[in-house]
């Protein structure tokens, strides 16, 4: 079964030196309880692809052809009131800067609890509970302390973790999760991934997880497709992207990982166990 | 002896929190965030000292802090010779451009009205710098954007572009010194790697010193002379390149190592407790597999394993 499905998504800019076609008919589909990794270099298209489905392009952009088919109803005929209801209720969304889309005027608690009274009708002390926990459950033991502060007092890592807490608040159906765990080291992203995990085995909720770490990907998602230049160039079981990638960009992208990997194993050779 | 461009004692930096309730706001009980608590560190000449640690342990704080962006609780800051400890705004003004920093935010460190051309320029003009247009067309490219994009807002790039010009505005005054957070966070690996290379590439020609933040272990050891890794406001393990890759000591270091995803091997990282041991004692405590009772009689101190190398564990006592 298919929460989404895009069918030739062309995203064009005007930009100053012309019009710039940022995505060039790209088709996938994400199943229910599925995470699809969308993965590609810097500028490929990755984030345009997410906007364009939340309808959140910037001014100087438009979607000039393609569908959009959410649960089969297509989310370009819809107009910005109904796209409203949708929008952080039925999909929701991580952004790639997660400081920019925390209100820095507004304490954490504030921002939290907002989202929880209006869209699961909890009452105020309720919300707060609630607010506590997912915040324990992203990884922030402190859960209370951090609900008192404004955003610009947490760290970079704990904003993402607020993020992501507040998109898997109100059991979506899809989160569209842009390089969500990129200020996160390796042990807080692993129990803020185990979070996700648990989102989807409870309530089969979807996740497109876009980045630029084919590594990760290759452990977290059910499928891969690889974006090149606006273009999806490869899609497929994750075990088949990266035992056999086909496309020489994916080769690329897999050639560069055992680059790290081997300075890791350096590290290796030290670890006791 | 050639002296340290950086030098920092016993720094320390803490926040006050808010009252959560109001049964605190009127017993009036102070809560402090202990965000650095009592680092020691040098930076030496052309040279990159490597910050590691976990989300929330103090690395941005501490990067903040040494370039007096944030007035140290305590401690001692020297800076190419002179202590800055106690300087006012006014007294830092001609030290600024000699340390740069680039956020760890891209994308909220750069003005959303300005052009790419005025958010690299305004701050030189500040200063009283003219930049012609071949100079900053030859920045951008340096940086691996096409000069067009000086034309454009914030908005209109992709996040691995904006953490680009974050980079070409900081290089722009040619620093002695730069603090850069997490700058590779949000790039693919072939841009990583690219931009790596750019770091090394203007340290040797600026003769540049980095303090080099990331929660990226692998990362570090790529571009760092030196490594400290941080864990909740102190370091508990400093060392030459060497030294960390090849005996890493200290039993969190060696929890970050072995929870590094990499593809064809099984990735079974260790999630720590949600409670995190507070007052005396060592502050891994609770989390450490090796913790035994004498951790929680006292704070280890930094121990001397070799010239290169010291760790704070009792492990090695
Ligand atoms: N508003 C805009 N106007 C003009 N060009 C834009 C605009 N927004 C994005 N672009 C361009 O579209 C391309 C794709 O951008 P996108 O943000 O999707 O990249 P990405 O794959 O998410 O990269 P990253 O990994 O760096 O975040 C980039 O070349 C970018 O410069
Ligand atoms: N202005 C502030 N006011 C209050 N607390 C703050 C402030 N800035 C940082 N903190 C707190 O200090 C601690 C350390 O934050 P810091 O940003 O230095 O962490 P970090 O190591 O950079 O983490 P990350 O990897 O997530 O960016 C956190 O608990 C944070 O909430
Ligand atoms: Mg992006
Ligand atoms: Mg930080």
């Amino acid at each position: 079964m298919r929460v989404l499905e895009v069918e030739d998504l062309v995203v064009e800019f005007l930009t100053t030196k012309g019009i710039f076609r940022a995505l060039n008919g790209v088709s996938f589909h994400v199943d229910y309880g599925e995470i699809l990794g969308l993965v590609g270099e810097s500028g490929t298209g990755k984030s345009v692809t997410g906007k364009s489905i939340l309808r959140l392009l910037p001014k100087n952009g438009r979607i000039a052809e393609g569908r959009i088919l959410f649960k089969g109803r297509n989310l370009l005929d819809l107009n910005e009131d109904e796209m409203r209801k949708i929008r952080g209720r039925e999909i929701t969304a991580v952004q790639q800067d997660p400081l920019s889309s925390l209100n820095p005027a507004f304490k954490i608690k504030d921002q939290i609890t907002d989202i929880l009274r209006l869209h699961r009708g909890l009452d105020k002390n309720k919300a707060e509970k609630e607010a506590e926990n997912l915040l324990k459950r992203v990884g922030i033991p402190q859960a209370r302390d951090v609900l008192n502060k404004y955003p610009h007092q947490l760290s970079g890592g704990m904003c993402q973790r607020v993020m992501i807490g507040i998109a898997f608040s109100c059991s979506p159906s899809l989160v569209i999760a842009d390089e969500p765990t990129t200020a996160l080291d390796v042990i807080t992203q692993a129990m803020v991934i185990n979070l996700m995990k648990e989102m989807i085995r409870e309530r089969k909720t979807s996740i497109i997880f876009i980045t630029h770490d084919l590594s990760l990907a290759s452990h977290i998602c059910d499928r891969i497709a690889v974006m090149y230049r606006g273009e999806i160039v490869e899609m497929g079981e994750t075990e088949d992207i990266v035992m056999s990638p086909e496309h020489h960009y994916t080769k690329l992208l897999m050639e560069s990982i055992p680059r790290m990997d081997r300075d890791i194993k350096t590290i290796f050779n030290g670890v006791k166990t | 002896m050639k002296l340290p461009l950086l030098s920092v004692k016993d720094l320390k930096k803490y926040y006050v929190e808010p009252p959560s309730s109001i049964t605190e706001y009127f017993r009036r009980e102070k809560r402090i965030v202990k965000a650095v608590d009592g680092v020691d560190l040098t930076v030496d000449r052309e040279q990159t000292y490597g910050l590691v640690g976990e989300s929330g342990s103090g690395k941005s704080t501490l990067g903040r802090t040494v370039i007096k962006l944030e007035e140290p609780t305590s401690g001692e800051i020297i800076f190419s010779g002179r202590d800055i400890t106690d300087l006012n705004e006014k007294e830092m003004k001609p030290i600024r451009r000699h340390m740069q920093i680039v956020f760890q935010n891209p994308y909220s460190s750069l003005n959303p009205r300005k052009k790419i051309r005025d958010i690299i320029l305004d701050p030189l003009r500040i200063h009283g710098f003219e930049v012609d247009e071949e100079t900053l067309k030859e920045l951008l490219i340096e940086v691996g954007l096409d000069p067009e994009y000086a034309h454009r807002y914030p908005h209109q790039l992709s996040g691995g572009e904006r953490q680009r010009v974050a980079i070409a505005r900081a290089m722009a005054f040619k620093p002695e010194f730069v603090v850069a957070d997490e700058v590779t966070s949000s790039l693919d690996v072939s841009v990583q790697a690219q931009i790596i290379k750019l770091l090394k590439k203007l340290q040797e020609e600026f003769r540049i010193s980095y303090l080099f933040i990331s929660h990226d272990l692998s990362v570090v050891l790529s571009i760092s002379d030196r490594v400290g890794v941080m864990y909740r406001g102190k370091i508990v393990e400093e060392g030459s390149i060497d030294a960390i890759s090849e005996s890493p000591l200290h039993p969190y270091t060696n929890i970050l190592i072995s929870s590094i995803p990499s593809p064809g091997r099984e990735w079974k990282p260790i999630i720590p407790e949600e409670k995190m041991h507070e007052g005396e004692g060592c502050r891994f405590y609770s989390r450490c597999p090796m913790a035994r009772e004498i951790c929680l009689a006292s704070e280890p101190e930094l121990i001397k394993i070799a010239e290169d190398h010291v760790v704070r564990c009792f492990l090695y006592e």
